[in-house]
């Protein structure tokens, strides 16, 4: 169970991740050289089936897909 | 403003809205008005940051939270989302020049308000689809869709918060969330902040089964924008 400190933490960093207005063609957050989201666009399209299949074959036992 | 660069947190009615806020870099801005001789007069608020390790630093994170929820409850602001960086003023009057005339509009308009918000959670959780389960994309889709279709709330909780709406709000917003929940945005005089805090604890005695959260107070979030 999270305690009162850590929700709200974690709804103070929602809000500051995911509210307020959007100034467009904004901003790559990036970790080390890779870029990781890119905030500010209008629309984001992923194929999160394919990321998931991507991850999964590479975790199949004796090496197959 | 020194030369390093700075996240923008929000745009201030008054440069006094944002002075003494530890950690705030003041960014005060004149921007000339379209057609007319005046300028809008608006203040930002930043927060610094190292450009060598980037705005996801976890400490950038927390300062620019934490600084947030201090601009917050000094006085209404319109946020502005995470991510939009800059090094100086003339940069910063570039990108948000298409806004300063609704943002001044908005922060004299609903100056002395904040944002509440109330997230209410699905009672019935369904889970996400499994892909393998599914012979084309498109059965995928629609199922991923139905799944995360908001679902009805409680007609008794919905008539409770409407209520808490119609007493303290003088706005409300109702937001579909992804996760199947509902989102219930109210934009309430500063002072109404505690009513509605309590109206929110009658409403866990009375329905402990209905998962919610209420937060705030917030900057205008929902409300910066029609």
């Amino acid at each position: 169970m999270k305690s009162d400190r850590d929700l709200s933490l974690l709804e103070t960093l929602d809000h500051l991740l995911d509210r307020g207005v959007v100034i467009a063609g904004e901003a790559t957050i990036s970790i080390g050289d890779v870029d990781l989201l890119y905030l500010g666009l209008n629309i984001v399209l992923a194929n999160v089936d394919a990321i998931e299949r991507s991850t999964n074959r590479k975790t199949l036992p004796g090496g197959g897909t | 403003m020194a030369p390093e660069r700075h996240v923008l947190i929000g745009a201030h009615l008054e440069p006094a809205d944002v002075d003494g806020v530890d950690g705030v870099i003041p960014i005060t801005l004149e921007i000339p008005e379209e057609g007319k001789e005046g300028a809008i007069a608006l203040t930002l608020s930043g927060v610094a940051f190292d450009p060598a390790h980037g705005i996801a630093d976890r400490q950038v994170l927390l300062r620019a939270a934490t600084v947030r929820g201090e601009l917050a409850a000094r006085a209404t602001y319109v946020a502005i989302r995470y991510g939009v960086t800059v090094s100086n003023a003339d940069e910063a009057r570039g990108k948000v020049a298409a806004f300063a005339k609704d943002w001044h509009e908005r922060l004299v308009r609903y100056r002395g308000h904040v944002e509440m918000t109330l997230k209410i959670g699905s009672a019935t959780e369904v889970a996400r689809p499994a892909w393998r389960e599914f012979e084309s994309g498109r059965a995928y889709l629609e199922a991923l869709h139905k799944a995360r279709a908001p679902r009805p709330i409680d007609p008794g909780f919905r008539e409770a918060i409407d209520r808490i709406a119609e007493s303290h709000a003088v706005e409300r917003r109702w937001i579909d969330r992804e996760d199947g929940g509902v989102e219930l945005a109210l934009l309430v005089r500063r002072e109404h902040g505690d009513a509605v805090a309590d109206s929110a604890r009658a409403l866990c005695a009375q329905f402990p089964s209905i998962p919610f959260l209420l937060s705030g107070p917030w900057p205008l979030e929902v409300f910066a924008h029609d």
